[in-house]
């Protein structure tokens, strides 16, 4: 199949005519499973705060692709060539979409999700100022954020939250201003998400960038939640100590699963760093004893075969969305997520976490919550299997923020009515670990009306009939619950060997 | 009378004792749930001490005391071990 069999849409198409062209172009779209109740439903996808669906324009962009497909590095064949100037077509891709000027910043693709970019940027600055061994970060991130930073300086910090418990904001700038006072010299770098992956709070970035500027930090930011949410502006901020040192972000969070880790970087950090991972194609000569390193970026800090078709692939998905508009993008997002949120805030059993004052606090689409009477994972499972709704339970990869936010119900567990003296003498973590935890409702390009109404009219039904359903699951252990006689075997649904055997019968 | 004396003399000897609580090797939320139990069980007024080593402990502790009505009148650390000094409170 050539690019000229496609059912082309207009180019000149931008806006909300082409968000509502592309809305049902997603792969896994009309996904069909068959419930607990035995009836077959289309699946209502929730968790895109996890990995997105598939858009099919980046698909098609990657199969036409294929056609070309030649290893990089090198401009000798026409592949070779197609494949080189693609490959650096979604570097500049990305780095515009962001407002990166390539003169001041580089765009590196690593491995897959941003973890592998944390790891590096926090050996990038530990390398770059070794005499400064502290890193501050906000209580709300995803272990990515948190781990390698911890992994590669001797002190890190967590910035507490505006807010208490469950109703806490974003960042306490006072309180970064206290640390950053505190540790004065000896703060490497700020390293704060843009938008908490749990409750979807937005971080004001380019205030803390400018804070941890005047003491002489750098700042780290996780976009990995709000690139494909809103409008990101990483290096052409007034003044330029707005500017973001560091911003990563992984393409299965923009519509391109299969994509690599993205790090839009400051030359300037990272042009003497010595690279940690070394190869081929990041050097201009090697002997027998020794290797000189390319001083080009980003070839230096991105050693052997890049995932090609990954980053082309996901610089499709960023081109289509250029081509909408962020604001026209989270403009949208925001409609459905008011209408998420106030239908939550009318069912009474429901524990909306983080302030879900928007004009104060605002979010992406992402929500997380619980409904009394219910264990998170017996919640998550049920929706699952009866409404054929996909939401996300348990922690979330944020064990700080999540435990902070869950402190007062858990310290509430010995009142609970169903707690008799017996049950508490054998509290252990196996029973806490039932309660510790969330569901998380996350939406994407591709959500209607109709999944949040599909939602919360299941949340209604499911409260009603709670002695119903709890008598339908066994818990087993590490807070998961599993019906009792509704079992499908999934490798019926899909099995690579599967697929492999259809397409070598039908050859 | 003589009833009412007993008990005052038992709450007496209930307030002069402190008690102890091992809460080390447990993690979040237990030492504050083990505390909270013994704290269900004691006169207003009367001391506990807990000993945790979970890192945690030491936010929870001055969270939970706080919140709950209860006085942390002393905290300290000493090899690996957090340990904590709780009055019970009237409004716990």
């Amino acid at each position: 199949m050539t690019l000229n069999t496609y059912e082309r849409c207009n180019p000149q198409m931008r806006g909300l005519d082409l968000l509502q062209k592309i809305r049902t172009d997603f792969i896994g779209i009309d996904t069909h499973y068959t419930l607990a109740t035995a009836k077959r439903s289309k699946r209502h996808f929730l968790d895109s705060a996890a990995s997105t669906l598939m858009m099919k324009t980046a698909q098609a962009t990657a199969f036409e692709f294929l056609n070309h497909y030649s290893n990089t590095h090198s401009i000798t064949h026409f592949s070779a060539r197609i494949s080189t100037e693609a490959y650096e077509w979604a570097h500049a891709r990305i780095l515009s979409f962001l407002h990166a000027d390539p003169e001041d910043y580089t765009c590196i693709f690593l491995g897959s999700g941003s973890t592998s970019c944390f790891n590096r940027i926090s050996k990038i600055f530990r390398d770059l100022k070794p005499d400064q061994n502290t890193v501050l970060i906000s209580l709300m991130e995803h272990h990515s954020n948190d781990l390698p930073h911890r992994q590669h300086h001797d002190n890190v910090f967590h910035i507490p939250l505006e807010g208490e418990g469950r109703h806490m904001g974003h960042l306490n700038m006072i309180a970064l201003e206290d640390l950053l006072q505190k540790y004065q010299g000896d703060v490497s770098y700020v390293a704060v998400t843009a938008a908490s992956n749990v409750t979807g709070i937005i971080n004001p970035i380019h205030e803390i960038a400018q804070l941890a500027h005047a003491y002489g930090a750098y700042v780290v930011v996780d976009g990995s939640q709000i690139v494909a949410r809103q409008s990101v502006n990483v290096g052409h901020n007034v003044p330029h100590s707005r500017n973001i040192d560091a911003f990563i972000f992984s393409g299965h969070k923009v519509y391109a699963p299969g994509s690599p880790g993205v790090m839009v970087v400051r030359r300037e950090v990272i042009q003497d760093v010595v690279p940690t991972n070394v190869g081929g194609g990041m050097v201009n000569r090697v002997f027998r004893q020794s290797y000189e390193v390319s001083p080009k970026l980003p070839d230096r800090e991105e050693a052997g075969t890049p995932n090609i078709l990954g980053a082309i692939t996901l610089a499709a998905a960023i081109e289509v969305l250029d081509r909408i508009g962020m604001d026209i993008v989270s403009k949208e997002e925001e409609r459905l997520l008011q209408m998420l949120l106030l239908g939550l805030q009318d069912i009474p059993e429901a524990i909306i976490y983080g302030s879900y004052d928007l004009s104060r606090y605002p979010r992406v689409a992402t929500v997380a919550f619980n409904l009394a009477g219910f264990d998170h994972g017996l919640l998550a499972t049920i929706l699952n299997d009866y409404y054929n709704v996909a939401v996300r339970n348990d922690c979330f990869c944020a064990h700080p923020y999540v435990r902070e936010m869950l402190l007062q119900e858990l310290w509430d567990l010995d009142v609970l009515n169903d707690l008799n003296q017996d049950v508490f003498d054998h509290l252990d973590q196996e029973f806490i670990k039932a309660r510790q935890g969330m569901v998380r409702v996350s939406l994407g390009l591709y959500t209607t009306e109709r999944d949040i109404e599909a939602l919360l009219a299941a949340i209604c039904d499911l409260n009603s009939q709670h002695d119903f359903y709890a008598q339908q699951y066994s818990y087993q252990g590490n807070g998961v619950y599993r019906h009792n006689e509704f079992q499908p075997n999934h490798t019926s649904l899909f099995h690579p060997q599967d697929v492999v055997n259809f397409f070598l019968k039908n050859k | 009378m003589r009833d009412r004396l007993q008990e005052l003399k038992g709450d007496k000897e209930q307030m002069e004792e402190i008690m102890q609580l091992n809460a080390q090797g447990l993690h979040c939320p237990l030492p504050v749930l083990k505390a909270k139990k013994v704290l269900a069980s004691m006169v207003v007024g009367q001391l506990l001490e807990v000993s945790a080593t979970d890192e945690d402990s030491v936010r929870d502790f001055e969270a939970f005391t706080r919140s709950h009505g209860h006085l942390l009148l002393k905290s300290w650390q000493a090899n690996g071990v957090f340990v904590f000094l709780i009055q019970k409170g009237e409004t716990s």
